[in-house]
């Protein structure tokens, strides 16, 4: 039996011996009483526990990683890191033969709204209305549209403004890029280069012509943002493709010289509208069209369907006179005349059918020349109704009449010339002297070329050429110097176009005086017309001029058309450095010089 | 033997785990740089053009001529016009 002091020693309390009781004592956590005896299988369970919810997690990350619903998450993750960017490409830019930018895209901003968030004080509202001049009550319109949940407040805004804009920090208000379409020249080249639409898209002349190679497409990309907003990864789904630039054929100074001279031709003689084209003839290059009235590409408005008309193309007229040159060239190829022979042309009419057919007044016996020179409809008449139909319509259409234009113009006019079997007598007539058929100025032009060529045609073009194009031969080179020379005369003081002469250069050409028609009836109104070339002894430009109803007084082509030709001659050659071939003082003795040695026939009649 | 294998692995993955991390970094940073640099060329290449087109529109015939007008120049006149006789033949052919 223990004592209770072996008890006390044990615990270690009441020590009645204390030199051996401190060598027993237990220190407090090595005190058995305090071991808690617990059944190992509770801390096994608890690591069971454990390693199941480990699993459930590593199941559950296995599930969303792989498991069915895996695009949504990606969907919502890349929300938030990934955007999808629309890049956008520039249209190209349209330049005319030396590289003088006719058309140019600029940045620029579209500012648009979202009416249902825009809560803004009416002055705020004032102040973004003065920025994008437009009137108050037009802005309020159109944020009036509450159920809309965006409204363009303005398509093209100069980027400055938009910065303005940005800085009034309204709330509703975005902007986004796009681009606006320049264009330096304005109203001078306005019906060739046309204009753009809002979009950007070609709506008239050569924007619209060569859409396909002018427009841009917009490049998209995936980008991946990180916290500072940066891109730091890109993904192409589309790379951006820039419109291809386009050089065309004009040259922006003779355009110039052509427009003002044609522009101030209309006014002067109060005429209803004017044209001019001015032709490479080495090239069949077209250095210069223009037209009057015209209208300013840059601004929105536009004019109305008159002024945006380019009438050097869409508008058909009968040549009248313009076209004789022709019939003689038929005549001369077929071997039915020289151009010396003699016409008697007296009384100044002549009868065909039932049809009496008139010049101005009576020149008496002329030459094939003189015909020619002085616009003989009579004898015209005479020589052309030597030869059949088809002859004369051999070499009109040769020449390009009754042939549409191709230059990929929109409502470019194919001119009407019926087929040689279905001629009247009459009409085989009035067809010689250009009536009875109808022309664009575009296809004068194109006509001209084989006269101031050699007999042969090339076709016309709006873009530069590198190379020239091969021709087609119309008419034998003989005949084509003959005629050229006739038209030297026509150009000349024995001439109806004397006004047409260039100071320095020797010219040819041929006035044209045509009615027009109304409904099929001929009107008070007229169409004076020019087509010719310069310099003569080696041409290389040809100039048609076209004016419409001028009302001053005079209607001549010799009188209206014919200054018009000798202005734009003039400073065309001389920015195209040509040498004179006719220097002053020796104008008197141009004619003597000419290729061809003349008979004494030259006064007869004058 | 397969001890020290491993080990040599066991580093050789943490290096190019970290290789890993820095190359894609420096990825990213130039990413950041080219986007820059591309806007840049991007501006300036509507600066360019936007001054082309201002040139344009300054060296328009209508404004060059309204220029000289205020100068008190006028067009050429052939009457004013001076020609010198093209002696030497090879001169002659040399002209524009």
């Amino acid at each position: 039996m223990r004592t209770p002091r072996d008890f006390g020693s044990r615990l270690g309390v009441g020590s009645s011996r204390p030199g051996s009781a401190r060598g027993e004592r237990f220190a407090f956590h090595a005190n058995p009483l305090l071991a808690v005896k617990v059944p190992a299988w509770r801390s096994r369970l608890l690591l069971l526990l454990l390693f199941c919810a480990f699993l459930a997690l590593a199941l559950r990350a296995l599930w969303l990683q792989g498991g069915g619903n895996t695009s949504f998450l990606q969907r919502q993750g890349e929300a938030r890191y990934a955007r999808t960017l629309d890049v956008p490409a520039t249209r190209g830019r349209m330049t005319d033969r030396n590289g003088v930018v006719l058309a140019a895209s600029l940045p620029a901003k579209a500012i648009w709204a979202s009416p249902e968030d825009v809560d803004a004080s009416p002055a705020e509202l004032a102040r973004l209305a003065r920025l994008l001049d437009m009137p108050f009550a037009e802005l309020k319109r159109k944020l009036a549209e509450e159920d809309r949940k965006f409204v363009y407040l303005a398509r093209q805004v100069d980027p400055a403004v938009a910065d303005k804009i940005a800085d009034l920090k309204l709330s509703g208000i975005g902007q986004h890029r796009a681009f606006r379409r320049q264009y330096p020249e304005g109203a001078t080249v306005a019906h060739v280069v046309g204009f753009t639409d809002v979009d950007d898209r070609g709506k008239e002349g050569v924007e619209l012509a060569l859409e396909s190679e002018l427009a841009a497409k917009n490049g998209r990309r995936h980008v991946i943002k990180d916290n500072l907003h940066r891109y730091v990864e890109d993904d192409w789904e589309r790379m951006p493709v820039d419109g291809n630039d386009v050089a065309l054929s004009l040259d922006n100074r003779i355009q110039y010289l052509a427009f003002t001279a044609v522009r101030e031709a209309v006014l002067a003689n109060q005429a209803r509208a004017g044209a001019a084209i001015v032709l490479d003839t080495r090239t069949g290059e077209v250095l210069a069209m223009a037209n009057w009235p015209s209208f300013d590409p840059n601004e929105r408005g536009r004019g109305d369907a008159q002024a945006v008309r380019n009438r050097a193309l869409t508008d058909m007229f009968e040549p009248g006179s313009t076209l004789k040159p022709f019939s003689i060239a038929a005549a001369l190829e077929a071997g039915a005349v020289t151009p010396q022979q003699t016409f008697q042309t007296a009384p100044g009419f002549i009868k065909i059918a039932d049809r009496t057919i008139r010049d101005s007044h009576a020149h008496g016996v002329l030459t094939v020349e003189q015909i020619v020179a002085k616009s003989s409809n009579v004898g015209t008449v005479r020589i052309a109704m030597q030869l059949p139909a088809q002859k004369l319509w051999d070499v009109y259409t040769g020449a390009g009449f009754g042939q549409p234009v191709r230059i990929g113009f929109r409502g470019s006019a194919p001119g009407y010339l019926r087929p040689p079997n279905t001629w009247r007598e009459v009409e085989q007539a009035t067809i010689s002297y250009g009536y009875g058929l109808s022309v664009s100025l575009m296809q004068l032009a194109r006509a001209y070329l084989v006269f101031a060529r050699d007999g042969d045609t090339v076709p016309v073009s709006l873009m530069r050429l590198s190379d020239a194009p091969s021709s087609i031969q119309v008419i034998r080179p003989e005949t084509a110097h003959a005629v050229r020379h006739m038209l030297e005369m026509a150009a000349s003081e024995e001439g109806t176009a004397p006004q047409a002469r260039v100071g320095g250069y020797r010219v040819a050409g041929k006035t044209g005086t045509a009615r027009k028609t109304d409904d099929g009836h001929y009107t008070n109104e007229y169409i004076a017309s020019f087509a010719g070339f310069a310099p003569a002894s080696n041409p290389r430009i040809v100039v048609a001029v076209m004016i419409d109803s001028p009302g001053g007084g005079h209607y001549y082509g010799g009188e209206v058309a014919a200054p018009v030709f000798a202005r734009i001659a003039t400073g065309s050659l001389r920015t195209l450095q040509v040498a004179p071939d006719a220097l002053p003082g020796e104008q008197g003795q141009v004619l003597a010089q000419s290729e061809r040695p003349r008979n004494g026939a030259r006064g007869d009649g004058l | 033997m397969n001890r020290a294998l491993v080990v040599l692995l066991g580093v050789a993955l943490v290096i190019s785990a970290f290789g890993l991390v820095t190359v894609q970094y420096r990825t990213r940073s130039l990413f950041v740089d080219l986007e820059r640099a591309q806007q840049r060329t991007a501006a300036l290449e509507a600066e360019a053009n936007r001054l082309r087109v201002e040139q344009a529109r300054n060296a328009q015939p209508a404004v060059v001529e309204a220029a000289a007008r205020r100068l008190g120049l006028k067009p050429i006149d052939a009457k004013e016009a001076v020609f010198l006789p093209a002696t030497n033949p090879a001169a002659r052919s040399a002209k524009p």
